[in-house]
């Protein structure tokens, strides 16, 4: 695996590719790269199918061991890795540790120990239980265990902790991953700590510009969970330029987390090459679909090659002769009289399928800023807005579907509902992502910025 | 409350190519007057829909036969429905908490009542042995929430029954589902990741859904070719035996094909399920 920067440009933002992976020849991964966000081995909500539905490029995915910890077994009898295991082995696989989408609980990593919170609950990890997972999982790249249970109020004593650990992890896991066969094409990262202390920083980056790794892991700015959404690049900025600041040039850098559109530009700005999808997985489980200008290109519908318009049918709304004769009456308030007979008692309750959140339950997350760049589908307002959930976007949901129908969906609590959202906001994010690596071919990232930074008007 | 005018309007609105009379429909283990005077209104019911419906060009409306597991009260709910012009007859109140044994019976005597020319719809099945049976009986259309409810639980359907996926025994199966299936989740997922995720990750719900829908979709597709390539007792005689592996068949499954002249291999005696 090559990771490749064709040409060095007087600032520190860049594009480059990743290529040369013998299990996926022909792939190549440009960078800066969205790296799809997984939860037990799946895009949430999608299956392969639909994912193709999205996009028919090849991808990396983000696989955090925390979510597929319970699978060890499985893949260890199963002899293949997890990219198999999972029914996706044509894409590129990343393992980190933690599930950038949920909070790690503070003060739980030990001496020589980390705590992931699986499906079965806590478990403590040292670098060889560490290592013997990764050499069941085989992922083509990973980060080596580190602590970064560090934030803005870490005291000297527990950045210093997280430092010295992750270099004592690191140099273990580049034990295990010299000596092992199934590893051998695997890249792996190394874990740049140190909290919020510049110092820290610049130490942990020493230390590891020295070391034989892949890449790179920016760690330790937060502690994963939706909140870090609310980060601003100037929360960040410096202790992440001194992350960068000793590190070679022309290694993988990635950077984890929820973050908002916005930092990502700043990030990319300050020269990181990848991050995770997670916050289009935080924004769906909110009802939320992202509507923020994702490139310089103007707002004007593009034809399609077939001159077939982006906006959907909305005539077969015009066609019914229905009106709601009280606006409180909901259709679906009304309790179905016709004749769908009992179930067979022999069939389960419903309460035993997984629980798909309520978009109500997480309305307390959204605060102001993040309504930037989004709107609020469970809101009543989209009721009966026939218009598609974004004007610009030629995502399937956007083509077929419209905000009244995906606001019912959530209504109702169907399970088509988070799909077809997802569908939106992952497709929207990668065009983002795309807009991003243009913006820096051409030099005209400050244009992209000043677009994604717009209020935009969601009526 | 839903009116039959309302419940049409609304029908009207949807635009759906079939849609319902409202009927008046009790649980199946009622008995007494209530029974009768449920059957009555839904012919009248059936009166107000159709006086109501404003799309007779463009969509079909079907009544629904009521009655019970009553013989006189059935027979007459589909008499006085008959009467009617309408162009296809859903069967309805049954596949409540009746046995088996009463369900057959009662779905025999309707279809045998209902005109030969018109579609007829039974409401709620099913299950995939109810469908052979049922199709052997005379119905042409079904619908049921089953597949699709029973995927999101963690069961995959297949010929000799169901895969409950939750199960431990799956944890290192790498098989698909079904090795014959041609669905876009057999092709690339195995059991044992299936297993992983059913109840935990929605993804797993539509996996199984796909699956359980084709499986039920390509059922209803073999049981169509046996009857045009006039094997279909063959046909249904081989389900059973996948579906039964010990040849226990349920004595009412027996029965109720016995009444359309398909007989089964039997083994042992048989227990009244």
């Amino acid at each position: 695996m090559k990771f490749i920067l064709p040409s060095v440009t007087a600032c520190s933002s860049r594009v480059g590719y990743i290529t040369d992976i013998r299990r996926l020849p022909g792939l190549v991964l440009e960078t800066p790269q969205l790296l799809l966000y997984t939860k037990g081995g799946s895009i949430p909500h999608l299956t392969y199918e639909v994912l193709q539905m999205v996009s028919k490029e090849q991808h990396a995915l983000h696989i955090p061991i925390s979510t597929v910890a319970h699978c060890h077994e499985a893949v260890v009898a199963f002899g293949k890795g997890i990219a198999d295991f999972i029914g996706l082995k044509e894409y590129l696989t990343f393992c980190s540790i933690h599930d950038p989408a949920a909070v790690t609980p503070h003060g739980f990593n030990e001496r020589d120990t980390v705590s992931i919170w699986s499906r079965t609950g806590r478990k403590q990890l040292d670098p060889d239980k560490y290592m013997d997972m990764i050499e069941a999982f085989q992922p083509d790249m990973y980060q080596s265990l580190c602590d970064g249970d560090t934030n803005p109020t870490s005291s000297k004593k527990r950045v210093q902790k997280s430092i010295n650990r992750s270099i004592a992890f690191l140099e273990k896991c580049l034990e295990r991953h010299e000596k092992s066969e199934v590893l051998k094409e695997s890249a792996i990262l190394g874990a740049v700590e140190g909290g919020y202390s510049i110092e820290g920083r610049e130490d942990s980056a020493k230390y590891l510009a020295n070391s034989s790794v892949f890449g790179y892991v920016i760690d330790g700015l937060h502690s994963n969970g939706p909140d870090v959404e609310q980060l601003t690049i100037e929360d960040v900025k410096p202790v992440l330029e001194a992350s960068l600041k000793h590190l070679p040039n022309d290694k993988f850098r990635v950077l984890q987390g929820c973050w908002n559109p916005e930092t990502v530009l700043s990030m990319v700005e300050l020269g990181m090459d990848a991050f995770d999808s997670s916050y289009v997985y935080t924004v769906t489980e909110r009802g939320g679909a992202l509507i923020f200008q994702n490139s310089i290109k103007n707002l004007d519908i593009p034809s399609t090659k077939d001159g077939s318009n982006l906006k959907p049918d909305t005539s077969i709304y015009a066609q019914s002769s229905y009106e709601i004769p009280e606006k409180k009456k909901r259709i679906t308030d009304d309790k179905q009289v016709t004749s769908v007979v009992e179930e067979d008692k022999s069939v389960e309750s419903e309460t035993q399928g997984p629980i798909v959140e309520s978009p109500e339950d997480t309305k307390s997350q959204t605060t102001s800023l993040n309504r930037k760049y989004e709107i609020s589908l469970a809101d009543k307002k989209y009721a009966e807005d026939f218009t598609p959930l974004s004007r610009s976007c030629s995502c399937l949901t956007c083509k077929k579907h419209t905000r009244a129908y995906i606001h019912h969906l959530l209504q109702t609590r169907e399970l088509l509902g988070p799909v077809l959202l997802t569908i939106h906001n992952l497709h929207y994010y990668m065009e983002f992502f795309k807009g991003i690596r243009e913006a820096l071919k051409s030099n005209t990232l400050d244009s992209l910025r000043k677009c994604v930074s717009e209020e935009k008007d969601t009526s | 409350m839903l009116t039959p005018e309302r419940s049409i309007e609304i029908q009207n609105a949807i635009g759906a190519d079939i849609i319902m009379q409202l009927d008046d429909v009790v649980r199946t283990t009622t008995v007494g007057p209530r029974v009768e005077e449920a059957m009555h209104r839904t012919t009248r019911w059936l009166d107000r829909c159709l006086k109501a419906h404003q799309n007779a060009d463009t969509q079909n409306i079907f009544p629904i036969v009521q009655g019970g597991l009553n013989v006189a009260l059935r027979s007459e709910s589909a008499k006085q429905l008959m009467q009617r012009e309408v162009p296809g007859f859903a069967i309805g109140g049954l596949s409540g908490g009746e046995s088996k044994n009463d369900f057959w019976k009662m779905v025999h005597l309707t279809t045998d009542l209902l005109p030969e020319d018109k579609p007829r719809y039974l409401m709620g099945v099913g299950f995939a042995p109810d469908l052979v049976v049922c199709s052997a009986l005379g119905v042409d259309m079904f619908d049921c929430v089953f597949p699709t409810r029973t995927a999101r639980f963690g069961c995959a359907l297949i010929h000799s029954g169901q895969l409950n996926l939750k199960q431990k025994i799956y944890a290192k199966d790498f098989q698909p589902i079904d090795e014959e299936c041609e669905c876009s989740t057999c092709k690339r997922y195995t059991r044992a990741y299936l297993h992983t995720i059913v109840t935990n990750e929605t993804v797993s719900c539509h996996l199984l859904s796909v699956h359980n829908i084709s499986y039920q979709l390509r059922l209803m597709k073999s049981i169509r070719k046996s009857i045009e390539q006039q094997c279909f007792p063959e046909f249904v005689r081989k389900f059973m035996a996948n579906m039964y592996a010990s040849k226990e068949y349920p004595q009412w499954i027996v029965d109720a094909l016995l009444a359309v002249n398909i007989h089964l291999d039997l083994a042992a005696p048989i227990a009244e399920k």
